[in-house]
């Protein structure tokens, strides 16, 4: 008998059992490395292969998923000592971020090629923020939320000054890495204070110590808040926005595309398996937060957004009035079901709409620069009738107007507000959803009218056939949303319903 | 093995304050790299082999290297010495020590040690919990062993052997995500240092055609 046989240590070692449960996730990764590999021997001309590459591997994770999806089944199962979920809530966050990641990298080859931007390290990095969102949205210790996090953080501030010419880009790099790594130390130090309070990693243990403690331990209220205030930054929630519009602006269109939808996705999965589940039995202390920063950014982000000008800057601020309304749904997630199935359906319906629309811009950007000014949307229907329809479309559904998948959304949280008894809430919700509209149409609008004959016409490129099925998919998924109830809302129940830890 | 760790202290504080006092900055640096070695060698008295390693390889060894580096360009005879009685220092004097009697008397009051397990750092976690949940919770059900980590499990398997249990076992996971941060941020590294024409023709072609070279120039 050796000394490694008698160690009490190590009772169980990680098997197939466990890599099952992380096969998307291992298959990105794996995409991932041979992306490296693949650059140094894929010709510069012949880049779009990478891009070939990278969607092939996307797509083979997004199939591995849906299986993961029945195999996982209802009630899920913890794979890693407890690190890792393996459950519907997590391959739910999983498919989004994949259809997110894979839809980008079509749009990808034409907007760089033209933009000048056709690196390799472009799709090696998207993939490393899947792989970190992926994680994020599986993860159950608080080691793996940390790190997980950072991974998809420090890809994203790289490919945020991925235009290394542009000093707009470059400028969004530092603000998103200094503010990220300040938003980083919050959640740290929240972390620690919920380590140091209950002596565990993993949410499941830290859920257990929780429902045990009486009297409400003060240290681990302020842990739970810190650790809400560092995720609040990256849904960019206000009042932990400011990043949000300059880093929107100043990225490669394509990056903000991705980085605006899926971040999103990826951190709520992470806030509703913390506080709706692992955190619920201190429900009654982190409420008031989430509900004061869901009013918060309903009203900076719609008010904001009326005043601007750039069509990248007025969607981050309806970014931030969006997790404003997905907030809601966490905020009355512990008392009602449909907090969180709300939350759920929005984010997919947020995905496709938001994804859609900045699709639209990506796909119009032309070769000088990125499609920015309101002006050089002036007059595109006339000349691009189907791309404005488009985003005319998503735009009503980030309004919240039916037969939209916006509007689903919106009643949902809504209803879940009022079935939580707070009304006021969803009165909140309800008022600015109103002042969006203003800025919203005022886009649609400029699209519709005649050019001007002095202004400077912006040369619209040709849509191309990755651009056109772009636009279709998401507009279809938007209309879908709107339309078929029952289907996505089925699938939010189910995912809600085997959420690990499971308190 | 007491009055070792106390000689190997003693040292150790002396060359710490040789750090502090020290009248050129490059002696204050070597300074430094003997405190942390004998921190170091405080960790092998305490059967923390791996630890002691690690403290050599990554302190004594790169970080000062670097910083001796530093030092070394910035040319340390030009730097000027503050006044002794600045007024910025006094404060500071006084901060400090107002803290340490604070810590001092917050040490006196509540902090019991347990003597049981003075020369075995790690195994002392045992006895020491935080807050007020860790107490109730069931610390054997955890496979992290936070806080519950086994008495003389370091004694019957070695430190490395139970560090490498830890991490490729238990924290396998956290372990693998952190190698591919660390292979992203060199990807990062690469890309944003890249050799680029700058200056009066800024030419965006010419990264790629760099690329073209070396990608030739490989072959």
């Amino acid at each position: 008998m050796n000394a490694l046989a008698a160690l009490p240590l190590a009772t169980a070692t990680p098997g197939w059992h466990d890599l099952v449960g992380l096969l998307p996730e291992l298959i990105v990764a794996g995409g991932f490395l041979a992306l490296m590999l693949l650059d140094l021997v894929v010709p510069p001309a012949r880049r779009t292969w990478l891009a070939v590459f990278s969607g092939a591997v996307l797509l083979g994770a997004l199939a591995v998923s849906v299986w993961g999806w029945y195999d996982a089944g209802a009630a899920g199962r913890s794979v890693f000592f407890g690190a890792f979920a393996y459950d519907r809530l997590a391959v739910f966050g999983n498919c989004v971020i994949l259809g997110t990641s894979l839809l980008t990298v079509v749009i990808s080859p034409g907007y760089l090629i033209r933009r000048k931007l056709h690196h390799g390290e472009y799709y090696s990095l998207l993939m490393a923020a899947t792989v970190g969102m992926m994680l994020l949205a599986g993860a159950t210790s608080l080691m793996v939320i940390f790190l997980a996090i950072e991974l998809l953080s420090i890809s994203l501030y790289i490919l945020s000054g991925f235009s290394r010419q542009e000093e707009r880009s470059q400028e969004a790099a530092v603000k998103y890495l200094l503010l990220g790594s300040f938003a980083s130390a919050f959640l740290l130090f929240g972390m620690a204070l919920v380590y140091g309070e209950t002596g565990h990693t993993q949410l499941a243990q830290i859920a257990a110590s929780m429902s045990r403690s009486l009297p409400v331990d003060p240290l681990l209220v302020g842990g739970i808040i810190l650790m809400f205030v560092g995720l609040a930054f990256k849904v960019s929630a206000a009042p932990f926005h400011a990043w949000t519009p300059d880093v929107y602006q100043g990225a490669p269109t394509s990056v903000t595309t991705f980085m605006s939808v899926a971040t999103k996705v990826a951190a709520f999965i992470v806030i509703i398996r913390l506080f709706d589940d692992a955190f619920a039995s201190y429900y009654s202390h982190w409420s008031a937060v989430v509900i004061a920063v869901a009013i918060l950014s309903m009203v900076v982000g719609n008010f904001a957004a009326l005043t601007q000008t750039s069509i990248k800057r007025m969607l981050a601020y309806s970014g931030i009035a969006q997790a404003g309304y997905i907030l809601i749904g966490v905020a009355v997630g512990v008392g009602t079901s449909l907090g969180v199935q709300g939350a759920l359906y929005y984010l997919a319906a947020y995905a496709f709409t938001n994804l859609g629309a900045f699709a639209v811009v990506t796909v119009m950007s032309g070769r000088g620069e990125d499609l920015d000014s309101y002006d050089q949307l002036r007059g595109l229907w006339h000349r691009r009738p189907y791309v404005a329809a488009a985003l005319a479309f998503f735009l009503l559904s980030l309004a919240g107007f039916p037969p939209t998948a916006g509007f689903i959304g919106k009643f949902l949280v809504f209803a879940a507000a009022i079935q939580a008894h707070n009304v006021a809430l969803a009165l909140w919700g309800i008022g600015t959803s109103a002042v969006s509209v203003f800025y919203y149409l005022r886009v649609t609008l400029i699209m519709f009218q005649r050019p001007k004959e002095d202004a400077p016409a912006y040369e619209w490129p040709r849509t191309g056939v990755a651009g056109s099925a772009v636009l279709l998919v998401t507009a279809a998924g938007t209309l879908v949303l709107g339309v078929f109830v029952v289907l996505v809302l089925t699938v939010a129940t189910m995912a809600q319903t085997g959420t690990l830890p499971g308190t | 093995m007491n009055v070792l760790l106390a000689v190997i202290l003693i040292l150790a504080a002396i060359s710490a304050l040789g750090v502090v006092f020290s009248s050129k900055t490059i002696y204050s640096a070597l300074s430094l790299v003997l405190t942390v070695a004998l921190l170091a060698a405080v960790f092998l008295v305490l059967n923390a082999q791996f630890l002691f390693v690690v403290q050599l390889i990554v302190y004594a060894g790169a970080v000062m290297v670097l910083f001796v580096f530093i030092i070394a360009l910035l040319d340390p005879t030009a730097e000027d010495r503050p006044r002794l009685f600045d007024p910025r220092l006094i404060l500071g004097v006084l901060a400090v020590a107002g803290l340490c009697t604070a810590v001092f008397i917050a040490a006196r009051n509540d902090v019991t040690y347990d003597t049981a397990c003075t020369t075995q750092a790690v195994t002392c976690m045992h006895g020491y919990t935080v807050g007020s949940l860790a107490a109730t919770g069931d610390l054997s059900a955890d496979p992290f062993h936070t806080f519950g980590f086994p008495e003389n499990a370091v004694d019957r398997a070695g430190n490395v052997q139970t560090l490498a249990n830890q991490i490729f076992h238990t924290y396998v996971l956290p372990f693998e995500i952190t190698s591919l941060l660390l292979l992203v941020a060199a990807v990062g590294a690469v890309y944003l240092t890249r050799r680029v024409a700058v200056g009066p023709r800024r030419d965006p072609q010419a990264e790629e055609r760099w690329r073209d070279e070396l990608v030739e120039g490989g072959e």
